[in-house]
């Protein structure tokens, strides 16, 4: 590329770099400040400079470990179904069987779905009264289930949906893996004797890593920020049993009132996603030394 | 080479024209409305004619009989009205938003005259009213702030200062379904302890699908709902010194029973029930009895929405050994600090709040604050529901205005207690719940005292 290239190139991309860093960078900057103060958005008690004890408060919070551990279970589980359902997806989509066409845009349709709406549909699917769910269950002699109403079905619950909407995604990048995969170590094998299994256990699946991990980290950014789902199927409830740590996060701010602790909150989640994003990107730079 | 060097002068060119645009496209985008001028001679509605002011409305009963008719205030007086509605969980919340960001957009809106209110007028949010009410220039002579229940004044009243109007003052009263008692030979609770026997009657005698009692039962929401069977077996939020008294026996045993009813003789997932699923579920006709406001009359004789128009009766809550002390609770339409158009505002919210208006309300199933209209010959007589009436009159006698824990931070409480009734329903050990929550509710008296000098 060229001097001039490079400039105009640059050029191109500097409109967004602009936009970006001023939509990022000065709310990033002012929670960070705030997270020294204690303040309530009054117009009339300016914030208090408080140091660390918001940070002290945190670490004292049980309410903050429980949210962190339901976020850990809830990301947890909402990946492994949501890759699993995805890439299952991807190698019925990577055929060439009658329907493949509508049966791809079906499978496209929750990734594109508004959160709200779909959240709202599926608390009446899930409603243990008049929802679809118990009365399918009623067809087959099942007693009928709490869904979102009992503590231990809850995060399931929501999970369930959170992966039918992520799925989506992972199909689209699995078909794109699949896309780039080399035929000839894989017909080599199979030359040599190697059974199906082998051939995927040896070759396909290692070279189909990178872009599940890359999949994967997509759905662990997702799922671990996930808010909209949860606020809207239960806000957080029964009594605190679907509470993440970012809910916990928007209740304190906008609830309580207390901006200085919100952003704490805000900050560490940030910094345990961005951990685990950075782990699971060594981890993907690994996979292409192969 | 030429070539190239004329597409970089040319991308140059149009991404300075861009970046340029930027900041002149954000000054364009937001308008802002002139401050009025309070400076008028005689009230007149036409005195802010052509100004806009913004409404704010949570999708309660009352909002939705007033928003049709908004459209004749805004002939009346020539200010542009913009309505927005929202269900009252996200009300709340987009409310808060918007006025802690400090933009001055929300100009009149419904504030919960304990849940908020407080809390708003202490952040600096609400407009105070006295001005207003004291200045005939912008009040109408017929507008009468007397005529309004004293109660209901004084719920919308902290320290000294007026936060708004209430545009509804509400109760719990017992709603009953009447075929479903008098086909099952179950006789109507005259006591608290008679409720569970008369939801067991039902829930046993009724069949699979048909339960014996819906209340909320979804944590936070369902604080102000049990606070009737705190207050009617003695309980209280604080003990004499003002300290966190959630683990008295009377409380537990407020827990238990409310927990209790639910998960015996609710229907199913009554851990999730708000109020408009608890409301629905007894406008079906499945369920026997159905505590909560008063003003929900107006979804029960609803023929699109229920389907026990003419089924259904209400009475008081009935007493405890404490007696009878259903929660009260008023909704007010308060004025943004921030407003530009605050006389504007003011007219409409006099309008909204006339005696015409609040009667017509009345008349369609609000309990009116205003007691003109309680005694109105046009109420008294076309009255088709005299014992919600009366039960609504008890309410008012003996009713308890302190539904939630007596802090300012009211979101907060009811999150801390709001567990505890959960585990209630869920069967759980309640003291455990109760020790946990009342250790919350105590730090938080306690950050309050520090804050606010309590």
């Amino acid at each position: 590329m060229n001097r001039v290239d490079r400039s105009t190139y640059r050029l191109f991309l500097l409109p967004m770099a602009v936009l970006l860093g001023l939509l990022l960078i000065p709310p990033a900057i002012y929670i960070i400040y705030l997270s020294f103060f204690s303040w309530g958005g009054s117009a009339i008690t300016p914030p208090l400079f408080v140091g660390l004890k918001n940070y002290v408060k945190m670490v004292g919070d049980d309410r903050f470990w429980l949210g962190l551990l339901r976020t850990f279970y809830y990301s947890g589980t909402a990946v492994f179904l949501s890759v699993l359902i995805g890439y299952c997806f991807a190698l019925i989509l990577n055929r060439k069987i009658l329907g493949v066409k509508i049966f791809r845009s079906l499978v496209l349709l929750p990734m594109v779905s508004t959160p709200v709406a779909v959240a709202v549909t599926w608390v009446i699917m899930y409603n243990p009264l008049s929802g679809v769910f118990n009365w399918f269950l009623s067809l087959v002699g099942i007693p009928p289930q709490l869904w979102l109403s009992a503590k231990a079905s809850v995060i399931p619950s929501i999970v369930f949906v959170d992966s039918w909407m992520g799925a989506p995604l992972v199909t689209v990048i699995m078909l794109a893996a699949f896309q780039a995969l080399s035929d000839e170590p894989i017909e080599a094998a199979h030359i040599d004797g190697a059974s199906a299994w082998q051939r995927f256990r040896y070759i396909i699946f290692p070279m189909l890593k990178p872009y599940l991990i890359s999949a994967t980290t997509l759905r662990v950014i997702d799922s671990m920020k996930n808010f909209d789902l949860i606020y809207v199927m239960t806000g957080g409830g029964p009594g605190r049993a679907s509470e993440t740590l970012n809910l916990y996060t928007f209740l304190n701010g906008f609830f309580y009132f207390e901006f200085g602790y919100s952003s704490v909150l805000a900050i560490t989640l940030f910094l345990v996603i961005m951990g685990l994003s950075r782990i699971l990107a060594k981890w993907r730079e690994r996979q292409w030394q192969y | 080479m030429k070539r190239e060097g004329k597409t970089f002068r040319t991308s140059v060119v149009l991404i300075a024209m861009l970046l340029l645009l930027l900041p002149v496209s954000t000054l364009l985008a937001g308008g802002t409305q002139e401050a009025e001028t309070a400076d008028v001679e005689s009230f007149s509605w036409q005195n802010f004619e052509g100004q806009k002011v913004r409404l704010m409305m949570a999708q309660k009963q009352w909002a939705q009989i007033v928003e049709p008719l908004l459209p004749e205030f805004e002939k009346l007086s020539g200010i542009d009205v913009v309505a927005e509605t929202f269900p009252e969980n996200q009300f709340r919340q987009k409310l808060s938003i918007e006025l802690a960001s400090g933009t001055g957009s929300a100009d009149v809106f419904m504030a919960d005259a304990l849940v908020g209110g407080p809390l708003y007028y202490k952040s600096g949010w609400i407009q105070p009213l006295n001005e207003f009410l004291e200045d005939d220039n912008l009040t109408a002579a017929e507008f009468d702030y007397s005529d309004y229940l004293d109660a209901v004044k004084t719920a919308a009243t902290l320290d000294g200062s007026v936060l708004g109007l209430c545009s509804e003052v509400d109760g719990q009263i017992l709603y009953y379904n009447t075929e479903l008692f008098s086909s099952l030979g179950v006789a109507v609770p005259e006591t608290l302890a008679g409720i569970e026997e008369a939801a067991s009657a039902i829930s046993t005698k009724g069949g699979s699908d048909t339960y014996g009692i819906a209340m909320r039962g979804m944590g936070p929401k369902a604080v102000s709902q049990w606070s009737t069977f705190m207050a009617n077996l003695g309980g209280w939020w604080v003990d004499n010194n003002g300290d966190a008294d959630l683990t008295s026996d009377k409380n537990i045993q407020a827990f238990e029973m409310y927990g209790r009813l639910l998960r015996e003789y609710g229907p199913p997932g009554a851990a999730n029930l708000d109020w408009p699923d608890a409301l629905s579920v007894f406008a079906q006709g499945k369920v026997g009895m159905f505590c909560d406001a008063a003003s929900f009359r107006k979804t029960v004789v609803d023929p699109d929405s229920s389907r026990i128009v003419d089924k259904w009766s209400a009475r008081s809550m009935p007493p405890g050994p404490n007696g009878t002390h259903p929660m009260t609770n008023s909704w007010m339409l308060s004025i943004g600090e921030g407003s530009k158009v605050k006389a504007a505002s003011w007219l409409l919210v006099q309008w909204l709040l006339s005696k015409d208006m609040v009667l017509e309300s009345l008349m369609q199933g609000i309990p009116s604050p205003r007691s003109s209209a309680w005694k109105s010959s046009q109420f008294t007589s076309q009255d088709k529901y005299p014992f919600w009436t009366e039960a609504f009159m008890q309410n008012l006698k003996t009713g308890n205005p302190q539904f939630q824990a007596p802090v300012i931070n009211v979101a907060k409480a009811k999150d801390i207690i709001g567990p505890v009734i959960t585990a209630a329903i869920a069967g759980e050990d309640v003291s455990k719940a109760a020790e946990k929550a009342n250790v919350e509710l105590q730090v938080l008296l306690e950050e309050e005292r520090q804050k606010y000098g309590q």
